[in-house]
């Protein structure tokens, strides 16, 4: 170069050269899994009455004043439904609606906007809610008679079920990091950290963190219970039994090649383990005593075995996230899987309640979603269930302390278990 | 970017999401890729920051700001696999960029020399450069983008810009010098 090259030289040269090797186009698969994960993901709902109200440890007066909040909006939403009921306007509910046959039948109707009526839901039956625990960013929750366990971006809080209060809360890792999967048995309630890439293991006596434990590539589901503990590597195509007594990850259970899409989330029950396996379409089946892979059940058609996994007598249910909603049904007797169902909507993990599993179903937008039963008998949807008028659907569920318990958004909804039904609906 | 999209993607609507990302992957991907100079890297970035988007999407306050959160997401996502890769100790080799073996022209040997020089920058001054450069944005757009001030910005322009001209001058200055004194 016969002249000294100059600042403006460089970044005339920089910007050529940045228009030169920038790719074309991006390889399709991020697309692909982007949205296999999102199907799956929840959103971090923020409903209008979260807007300007700090985020404290959701002691008493937050939740008075919250579910104060909650009352005057549904309040104020059954109002203009009913406004619009009297002169003879209003739209189509997503699922059709009957009175409940509950101990509080009051005429409560639940709105939406959709215009789309799914032919073959049953109608569906309003259902009281007991209490609505404020939980801010709520995304899952686990636990037992004792406690509940709510996972929120950072932290995990713990719900009194005696007293249907937030009652101490565990700072576990950056708010901004991505949390994945929650687990809790005797040993502590454990947590994946997707960005750090760590099992995070709480105590829930003392509420500390007392280890961090690091969890191959991309830890996402977790699976804790009597017989011990278990990650899942998504990128690593691996189950990683987790040794309790030393903080640490064992020998990876392969799965499948390590690649985006790998294992996500456990089920336990039929003497297995079970992980689906979205990027091989399969469910693996999981000696928990050699940790051995026994078997690798095939999807069917255009499942992709990505959601949450129940275990009942006879039956394996699982999610599904593809661009058909449905959940599955595996025979463990044969490691086939025999069935899918139409959910209308993206599913929570299932819960086996009185022998039949429920699902919280998303329903696209607040006020659209439903609790829904699947009939094993049939395997199709039996019984449906709203909360109430804002109920957005697709958190997970659990049954303890005699109640069913469903994160919907930022709070957690605990709901009578006489309404969820016998085995005859 | 229709802001109708963005509304539907903050209520729940998963196929006006995929309609948002699906529009912007690819200037969003080669950002990536710049800034990382690792297409495998880059990939994983830009999936980390779409799935991000999603579950963060309901808190976006302002639905015509989403191409500029959602390139800061990328953003940070870059630098969070660039701290992952740090702390693994696996820098990648493999550069987009790269020329073939057998192909010497001038424009060719020019690139090779930019990208040599690029990606022997610190991680923040790629980025703004990549910012610049790029994206086209203006300093106060790299530093909302990026949540620091503007002088930062026009630092790390500055010191960005002058270690690449250094850089450059060094080879030009090696090229001058004949082959049997520059390994002296």
């Amino acid at each position: 170069m016969s002249e000294p090259r100059t600042d403006r030289d460089v970044e005339r040269a920089l910007t050529a050269w940045m228009d030169h090797v920038a790719p074309p186009r991006p390889p399709s698969r991020i697309l692909e899994r982007t949205f296999v994960q999102t199907m799956q993901a929840r959103q971090l709902r923020r409903y209008p009455w979260n807007a300007g109200i700090p985020v404290g440890a959701g002691g008493r007066t937050e939740l008075v004043s919250r579910a104060t909040l909650v009352l005057v909006v549904v309040g104020v939403l059954l109002a203009v439904v009913a406004a619009v009921a009297l002169v003879g306007g209003g739209q189509r509910p997503a699922v059709p609606l009957v009175t409940a046959p509950s101990p509080t039948p009051t005429a409560v109707v639940v709105p939406s906007p959709s215009a789309t009526v799914a032919p073959s839901l049953p109608a569906a039956i309003p259902v009281p809610i007991e209490t609505a625990i404020p939980v801010a960013d709520a995304m899952t929750v686990v636990g037992d008679d004792q406690a509940l366990w709510v996972m929120a971006p950072g932290r995990i809080d713990r719900i009194d079920p005696s007293t249907d209060t937030v009652t101490g809360s565990v700072p576990i890792g950056d708010p901004g990091d991505l949390y994945n999967g929650v687990a809790v048995n005797a040993s502590g309630v454990w947590a994946t950290n997707w960005t750090a890439q760590e099992l995070v293991r709480v105590n829930a006596t003392t509420l500390k963190v007392a280890a961090r434990i690091p969890a191959g590539l991309a830890p996402k589901g977790v699976l804790a219970n009597a017989d011990g503990v278990w990650v899942a590597d998504t990128h690593g195509g691996t189950v990683l039994p987790i040794d309790q007594t030393l903080n640490r990850a064992g020998t990876g259970i392969k799965v499948a090649e390590a690649a985006n899409s790998g294992p996500n989330w456990f089920g336990s029950g039929e003497g297995s383990i079970w992980v689906g396996v979205p990027n091989n379409s399969t469910v693996a089946r999981i000696d928990p005593g050699t940790n051995t892979v026994t078997a690798a059940v095939p999807a069917t058609g255009d499942f992709v075995p990505c959601g949450g996994i129940a275990v009942d007598a006879g039956a394996v249910w699982i999610t599904g996230c593809s661009a058909v909603m449905m959940a599955a049904r595996i025979d463990p007797a044969t490691n086939t899987m025999v069935a899918t169902i139409d959910l209308h909507g993206y599913g929570s993990t299932p819960t086996v309640i009185n022998g039949k599993p429920w699902l919280s179903v998303q329903g696209g937008e607040p006020g659209t979603g439903f609790l829904a039963r699947i009939d094993p008998g049939t395997n199709t949807i039996d019984r449906v269930l709203v909360p109430d008028t804002t109920f957005g659907g697709g958190g997970d569920m659990l049954v303890a302390a005699g109640s069913a318990w469903v994160v919907d958004g930022g709070r957690v909804l605990r709901l009578p278990l006489a309404a969820f039904g016998a085995a005859t609906g | 970017m229709s802001a109708a999209l963005v509304l539907d993607a903050m209520r729940g609507d998963h196929d006006a999401f995929a309609a948002l990302i699906t529009a912007a992957t690819a200037r969003l991907y080669a950002l990536a890729c710049l800034i990382l100079r690792d297409p495998d890297r880059a990939e994983d970035a830009t999936q980390e920051a779409f799935v991000r988007a999603w579950r963060e999407i309901p808190r976006l306050r302002d639905a015509d700001r989403f191409d500029a959160w959602l390139r800061r997401l990328v953003v940070n996502a870059c630098y969070d696999e660039a701290r992952r890769v740090s702390r693994r100790a696996e820098v990648s080799l493999i550069s987009i960029g790269d020329r073939s073996v057998g192909d010497t022209t001038a424009a060719s040997a020019e690139s090779d020399r930019i990208e040599q020089a690029f990606r022997v920058l610190p991680l923040d001054q790629r980025t703004v450069l990549v910012l610049q450069h790029y994206e086209s944005l203006s300093h106060t757009e790299i530093a909302e983008t990026l949540g620091i001030p503007v002088g930062t910005v026009k630092s790390r322009v500055r010191y960005g810009v002058a270690a690449m001209r250094a850089a450059l001058d060094a080879d030009d200055r090696s090229a001058a010098t004949p082959a049997g004194r520059r390994s002296a």
